[in-house]
């Protein structure tokens, strides 16, 4: 029994949905409970009433319309692990739900609920934010969009209010010649936070020519996912190789600002951003040549 | 105030009367009785508390008993196909010593089992990674993962007799 009071809706409808959290002060939607569960039983999170989401259809699933990859909020790490959309447009995020968590997390834990917790650490925010990802959010009587990377404001915080939900997550179809990669260090293989992650797209004028476009997303070495101007700007209109790459990684650490906290100083996490930006910057680039996304 | 959860139950139908605030690990133990189950960390972190719901693993410690509402709950006590039968990989933990303190095992079995479903002949390193979100603190995991390849080879071939079978040969 969780130390908490609160009571519980499953409505079956986006609408009714929204409507029990616009009249209702106290409630909080639910999706996987894998961070809401323990944030109630801890006292961090006081819900009056908790708002199940995980009958409304149109919140579920994977699918491609007009060239565009549309995720549902609802969809669990395990389900975009195995998606071969995933897998052929958007790499790096195949390759973060891949590893989060265990693998029972996995099966309950949703994309939506990972980028609304807004955990410095979330790790399916990065891939999201380089690849242009577009944020659909409803309220009652309002919906917009919001382009990923403006949607975190801090640690727990986004720009939705509380009666808002995250409808979609629209992906446009990534240029030809792009590749993306994910790579993380965490304590252990399993079960752990990561210390720290980078995640790279990068996308070349031909299969052997300069790099046109790049971006980089920062994991863990700050409030929010932090993009990486700097180390961006080591990048485009150069060719691509281990000494760009590393001319690269080392602006990044001045575009990271880590804390000291109990998995990692943040020397080591400054020194885990130039490696880890190497690592990513290599595999986006082998992805890119090798015509997969 | 209490509602009423429908759910399926080791194949059973069951209406029980709950708290929102009850996880399915609470009802499954508390209500139901089935205590198989167990409570470990309650964070999500050791797996003590694994169930099948709906077929996949998960950790009941983070499910509210209310989101399990229509679904079907798989636990230790329901993954042998009848009462005086082991499931193979409840036989093969027996037979390897696999087991010490027991705590884990029902969570390690029900993962395990899961794997074997969707794999049935896994390698040793997809068997690790099928038992990541387990964990033991006696065994050092080694006869843990033998066993499971242990099932999985008997599965395989058929020949999963267990112990009240030999007897009976
Ligand atoms: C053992 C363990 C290991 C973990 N490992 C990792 C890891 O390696 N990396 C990582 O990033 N995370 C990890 N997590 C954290 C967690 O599993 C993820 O953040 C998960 O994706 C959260 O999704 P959920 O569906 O469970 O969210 P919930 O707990 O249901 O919700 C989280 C928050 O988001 C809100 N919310 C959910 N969906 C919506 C929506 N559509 N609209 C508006 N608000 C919404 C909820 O109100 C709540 O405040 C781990 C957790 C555990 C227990
Ligand atoms: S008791 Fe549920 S994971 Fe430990
Ligand atoms: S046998 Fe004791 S915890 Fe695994």
């Amino acid at each position: 029994m969780l130390a908490a009071n609160f009571d519980f809706l499953e409505p079956e409808t986006l609408d009714e949905a929204l409507d029990a959290l616009f009249e209702n002060d106290g409630a909080i939607p639910i999706a996987g409970g894998t961070d809401l569960i323990r944030d109630i039983d801890l006292g961090k999170k006081k819900p009056t009433l908790v708002v199940s989401l995980a009958r409304i259809g149109e919140l579920q699933g994977i699918r491609v319309e007009a060239g565009e990859m549309i995720i549902g909020p609802l969809t669990t790490m395990s389900a975009i692990a195995k998606s071969s959309e995933v897998k052929t447009r958007l790499a790096a995020l195949k390759e973060a739900a891949s590893r989060m968590g265990t693998p029972q997390v996995r099966n309950r834990a949703t994309f939506g609920g990972n980028l609304c917790n807004a955990r410095p650490a979330a790790d399916t925010a990065p891939p999201a934010i380089v690849a242009g990802g577009i944020m659909e959010l409803i309220g009652k009587d309002r919906s917009k969009t919001v382009p990923s990377h403006k949607f975190f404001l801090g640690p727990g915080k986004t720009v939705m209010r509380s009666s808002d939900l995250l409808r979609a997550i629209r992906f446009p179809r990534l240029p030809p010649n792009t590749g993306t990669a994910f790579v993380t260090m965490t304590n252990r293989k399993s079960a752990e936070i990561t210390v720290t992650s980078v995640t790279a797209r990068i996308t070349l004028e031909s299969l052997d020519g300069k790099i046109k476009d790049a971006s980089l997303c920062l994991g863990a070495v700050g409030p929010v996912p932090l993009t990486a101007p700097k180390a961006v700007s080591q990048l485009i209109g150069k060719s691509p190789g281990p000494e760009t790459f590393k001319k690269a990684a080392i602006a990044a650490i001045e575009d990271s600002k880590p804390i000291d906290d109990f998995r990692g100083t943040s020397q080591f996490r400054k020194w885990l951003v130039q490696s880890l930006t190497m690592r990513a910057l290599r595999s986006a680039f082998e992805r890119a040549r090798g015509g997969e996304f | 105030m209490k509602k009423l959860l429908e759910l399926t139950v080791n194949r059973v139908q069951r209406q029980i009367a709950v708290e929102p605030t009850e996880t399915l690990l609470d009802v499954l133990r508390e209500d139901l009785g089935l205590t198989g189950t167990k409570h470990g960390c309650g964070e999500g972190d050791c797996g003590a508390c694994t169930v099948l719901l709906d077929g996949q693993p998960v950790n009941s410690c983070l499910v509210l008993a209310l989101q399990a509402n229509g679904r079907e709950v798989t636990t230790i006590e329901g993954v042998a196909a009848d009462h005086d039968r082991l499931h193979p990989v409840q036989q093969s933990f027996v037979d390897l010593g696999a087991i010490q303190c027991g705590f884990c095992t029902p969570g390690m079995v029900i993962s395990a089992v899961s794997l074997l479903q969707s794999n049935p002949k896994p390698t040793e390193e997809e068997v690790r990674q099928a038992l990541s979100g387990n964990l033991c603190r006696c065994t050092g995991y080694q006869k843990i993962v033998e066993a499971v390849l242990d099932a999985a080879e008997k599965m395989g071939t058929g020949k999963t007799g267990n112990t009240a079978d030999k007897r009976r040969a």
